[in-house]
């Protein structure tokens, strides 16, 4: 393309983005640059900020309750992220097929994801209550142990990430069936044509083409479950013990019951580095290879 | 495939969503309930004493029927502004080369990555100043754009088939047009999915309409529902009973909207 | 298209209400003074306030005093965005237990020259900071031991005679474990201490900090001996499932009999009879050891130094929390008056002798108001919890509280 050319196709694609990318400096560039100012500062936003420099992130590198946050957040999202990648494909694949009810399945599967995050997380400290819960009085039922599930420091995390995976589940199937409805239907039929099975189809011909959407996949949920919040605040405040301390909740601990908002947007700023390292090592290794 | 496995298929699917509905009933049931106390033990799923005093104490004690209103308002205006928005920034991104491409998406995805109580004091201090504070852009503008919709449509428009922007080109259509004739229609499912999830989220958002009204004409459900929780006593019925009426609306739309995704066949071939 | 269409005539829907919405506001504000309450609701009751109003606004028509409520577990984010916004309201609700980190930074005014000797010295416990009164108190609490009298009976003990010292206290939760019941519920996922720690903390004759406040005072022996005693609690007289709990489910536990006994706020009264009708319990006492406190809190209204208008809002406040007004609301939703004038006449139009009991034990309470309270249970509540769970020794949970703890305190000396 020679430069008017190229300028001129600058211009039109920079018009194109200009309505989001202003409503983006609005109201993510200002507070972004100031929550980075705040971090080297020791405040609680009731007075004027005090400037501490880098003490905030030394004074993070030797605490213990910030490392355990990090592993949490490590461990909870690897569970995420693995199965709902996952489990959400074959649920999309297998309500995409011809069988009966299919709509109605669909709908079923997305009602956690409709209801509020407050209703779900009550009904599932009630499921895994120890004395009198459902899930224990099954497992009573066929002569397993039952376990404490939220109470006990090493199940804690895992019981959450399990609810979290059952509500999203829906959202991810959604986001699946978009896709594949981008697979045009006469690649199906060619490929049956040739005499392929149903799990030959689905190799060669679904996920090939479904790469996109299922890196796509990847990517939102493990932004979304490096900042676990909701589920944390309502069941478990980060207990017991921090077993259930993830890094958004450690900021929003630091900051709206510490009052410590200089460090709470220093852990901030951290979480924030974190995922967007995970996020490109994500897309250039998996982006690479399915060359988009 | 085999019998045994499609009915294996079957049950699975059936338990998981029989589990799915749980929450539903339960909810239902507790808002029909004039209680304090959450659990019952063993779970009362069909009430003793059935009662609509929930529902009617919320309809004509609180202010409900005017958070009803805000909420549709702001989650209508936001799907049209985030889908008008989002699609047309993704076109570049899946579409074209120019400038600074790569590093910019970069930089949209990461604005999906901040911590959101790290932004909540400097977005409202900012707001404030600009007196947007108890006003529907405030309530509008963290849904208009948004990193997701922008990665999510870029990503299905990125299927689309070159020959056929090529051949719109040929044809004398302007950019413009290319994106209205033949990107956005093509688009449907994918439109139609972030159409659901951006009602959902603009509908259940809760953080951002706390901090940025202050006086209660101008909440939207979750924050309005949310006052029934007191500082030490909660009537969990009416609770339930918010909860209830607040999902309703979020269902009907996915269920409008879920038919686009049962088309199965989106590209017809080549335009002639 | 039909989708534009649609779409521009929400667009347009939403901008005429938009206008509306800005004219309606403009008209409200007309020449009055209008003073701005921020109230969260203690119960589902929010129309507490509309007779008060009403009154004082006829008495007053140049003022209008315009109420709003917001949910109460925000009330953090609200205060904090709306003081760093420099839109803070004129008056706020606040409790006693934090009030001080506000009027640490200057953002409360002193109210010691709206209110005469005589009118603080009304006040049973009037918080004072610094030489200060900053909180004009609307209601009052204590957290007394509520028992289940059948479940005593059953065990073999004076349903009339509820345990006073540690000992008897133990000796309780012995028999009634004997008989196969759980004697205690206190979940363990709470993030305030006031019921886990401090009633044990202060028996024991333990405190967080030392007199001048300088020094964090945890793991001195008195402290330890109250956390040593509590995992003891724990680990015998309370149900193990409730290490997953968080404090809502308390209420519940001790309603429906599954434990004998229980430390909640006098409120629960009202509402264990309206939830649990044929629970049969009565209030036993604020236990006693080397001293006899327990936790119990005061709540009110503070005006913040933002006001445009503070001499105004404190004649609104004085009206609100004269002795009438402050009677009638404490009456409605079971809880104590923090004036000695209004004592009487709110036992007398509750009339329940079991609120008349709790009114007796809130002559033991004690509350721990230094600006690094909240700081410093969001370090302390975790390592109690870990102590519990026997991922820690006692003496290690309250040494690293304490050395965290000191830290904190030391910077927060600094630079105040």
């Amino acid at each position: 393309m020679n430069l008017i050319k190229k300028v001129k196709n600058t211009g039109i694609c920079y018009l194109f983005i200009f309505p989001s990318i202003f409503i983006f400096l609005l109201f993510f560039v200002f507070p972004i640059f100031y929550a980075l100012f705040l971090s080297l500062h020791s405040t609680s936003m009731l007075s004027p900020p005090i400037f501490v420099g880098l003490r905030n992130y030394q004074e993070l590198f030797h605490d213990k309750t910030f490392w355990m946050s990090i592993k949490n957040t490590f461990i909870y999202s690897l569970i995420f992220v693995s199965s709902v990648v996952s489990l959400s494909l074959f649920v999309a694949v297998v309500l995409n097929t011809k069988i009966r009810m299919r709509s109605i399945f669909r709908g079923l599967y997305f009602i956690p994801v409709i209801c509020s995050v407050v209703v779900v997380a009550l009904i599932w400290t009630w499921i895994y209550n120890s004395d009198v819960g459902v899930l224990n009085y099954f497992l009573r039922l066929v002569h397993l142990p039952p376990q404490n599930w939220l109470g006990n420091i090493n199940m804690a995390l895992v019981a959450i990430a399990i609810m979290a995976i059952w509500q999203s589940i829906g959202y991810y199937m959604v986001l699946y069936l978009a896709g594949l409805q981008g697979i045009p239907r006469q690649l199906y039929e060619a490929a049956r044509i040739d005499g392929g099975s149903s799990w030959q189809v689905f190799w060669h011909v679904t996920l090939p083409l479904l790469t996109p959407t299922i890196l796509f996949v990847v990517i939102i949920s493990t932004i979304t479950s490096f900042q676990v919040f909701d589920a944390i605040y309502i069941m478990s405040s980060g207990g017991p013990a921090n077993s259930t301390s993830t890094i958004s909740w450690l900021i929003y601990q630091t900051g709206f019951q510490g009052f410590r908002m200089g460090m709470a947007s220093a852990v901030g700023y951290i979480l924030f580095a974190i995922i967007f390292v995970l996020s490109f090592v994500e897309l250039r290794t998996l982006g690479l290879r399915f060359r988009y | 495939m085999p019998k045994l496995l499609k009915i294996l298929i079957y049950v699975i699917l059936c338990a998981v969503a029989v589990s799915a509905i749980f929450p539903f009933i339960w909810m239902f049931s507790t808002s029909l309930k004039d209680t304090y106390t959450l659990y019952r033990y063993p779970p009362e799923f069909i009430p003793e004493n059935p009662t609509l005093l929930n529902y009617i104490d919320m309809f004509s004690r609180t202010k409900f029927l005017i958070w009803l209103k805000n909420s549709t308002i702001v989650a209508f205006c936001v799907l049209f502004f985030n889908l008008f928005f989002n699609s047309l920034a993704a076109y570049p991104f899946a579409k074209k080369k120019f400038f600074g491409r790569d590093v910019l998406f970069i930089l949209i995805l990461g604005t999906m990555m901040v911590p959101i109580y790290v932004l909540i004091v400097p977005v409202f201090v900012m707001f404030s100043k600009l007196k947007l504070i108890n006003t529907y852009p405030a309530l509008i503008i963290p849904g208009a754009a948004s990193g997701f919709g922008i990665f999510l449509l870029r990503q299905y428009m990125v299927t689309i088939p070159d020959e056929l922007i090529d051949a719109a080109k040929i044809d004398g259509c302007s950019e413009i047009g290319i994106y209205f004739k033949i990107v956005l229609p093509l688009c449907k499912p994918a439109l139609s999915a972030l159409a659901i999830l951006v009602f959902l989220w603009s509908w259940n958002v809760f953080t951002w309409p706390l901090i940025l009204t202050t006086t209660e004409s101008m909440r939207t459900l979750p924050v309005g529902l949310a006052m029934f929780q007191g500082q030490y006593v909660t009537r969990w019925g009416l609770v339930m009973a918010g909860a209830t009426v607040t999902f309703l609306p979020a269902l009907l739309v996915f269920l409008i909207l879920q038919k686009y995704f049962v088309q199965g066949i989106a590209l017809t071939g080549l335009k002639g | 298209m039909k989708k534009g269409l649609f779409s521009s005539i929400v667009l347009s829907a939403g901008m005429i209400c938009f206008i509306l919405n800005m004219v309606a506001i403009s008209a409200a504000i007309g020449k009055k003074i209008v003073i701005t309450q921020w109230s969260f609701p203690l119960t589902e009751e929010k129309a507490e306030f509309t007779n008060t109003v009403q009154e004082f606004e006829e008495a007053n028509p140049e003022v209008k005093v315009n109420i709003e409520f917001f949910p109460w577990s925000y009330r953090v984010e609200r205060f904090m965005t709306a003081i760093a916004g420099g839109v803070a309201p004129d008056l706020g609700y606040l409790n006693a237990d934090y009030f001080t980190i506000f009027a640490d930074s200057g953002n409360l005014i002193s109210l010691n020259k709206y209110f005469s000797e005589e009118e603080i010295n009304d006040l049973k416990n009037p918080y004072k900071w610094k030489g200060h009164l900053y909180i004009m108190p609307i209601l009052q609490t204590v957290v007394p031991t509520f028992y289940n009298k059948r479940m005593f009976r059953e065990a073999g003990l004076d349903p009339e005679n509820p345990p006073l010292t540690w000992d008897e206290f133990f000796t309780a939760c012995e028999k009634i474990k004997e008989a196969g019941m759980w004697p205690f519920t206190e979940p363990i996922l709470h993030e305030d201490p006031f019921t886990i720690v401090n009633p044990w903390l202060f028996q024991a004759g333990g405190s967080y900090l030392n007199e001048e406040g300088t020094k964090v005072t945890l793991n001195n022996e008195y402290g330890l001996e109250a956390l040593e005693t509590i995992v003891k609690l724990h680990d015998k007289y309370v149900n193990p499932c409730e290490n997953s709990l968080k404090a809502a489910e308390r209420g519940p536990r001790f309603g429906e009999e599954r434990v004998a006994m229980c430390y909640s706020e006098q409120q629960s009264i009202r509402v264990f009879r309206k939830d649990y009708p044929q629970l049969d319990f009565g209030i036993g006492h604020i236990l006693k050891y080397r001293k006899r406190q327990s936790h119990g809190t005061v709540a009110g209204y503070v005006i913040f130094s933002q006001s445009k208008h503070p001499d105004v809002a404190a004649k609104w406040l004085t009206f609100l929390t004269n002795t009438e007004n402050v009677a009638e609301f404490c009456a409605e939703l079971y809880f104590i008056s923090p004036r000695k004038s209004a004592d009487s006449l709110v036992k007398e139009k509750i009339n329940d002798p079991l609120f008349s009991r709790a009114v007796d034990e809130s002559a033991y309470t004690r509350l721990f108001i230094a600006p690094i309270r909240s700081t410093l249970n969001v370090v302390l509540m975790p390592k109690v919890q870990a102590a519990i769970l026997h991922q820690v020794t006692p003496k290690q949970a309250f040494d690293e509280v304490t050395e965290k703890a000191q830290v904190l305190l030391d910077q927060y000396i600094a630079t105040h």
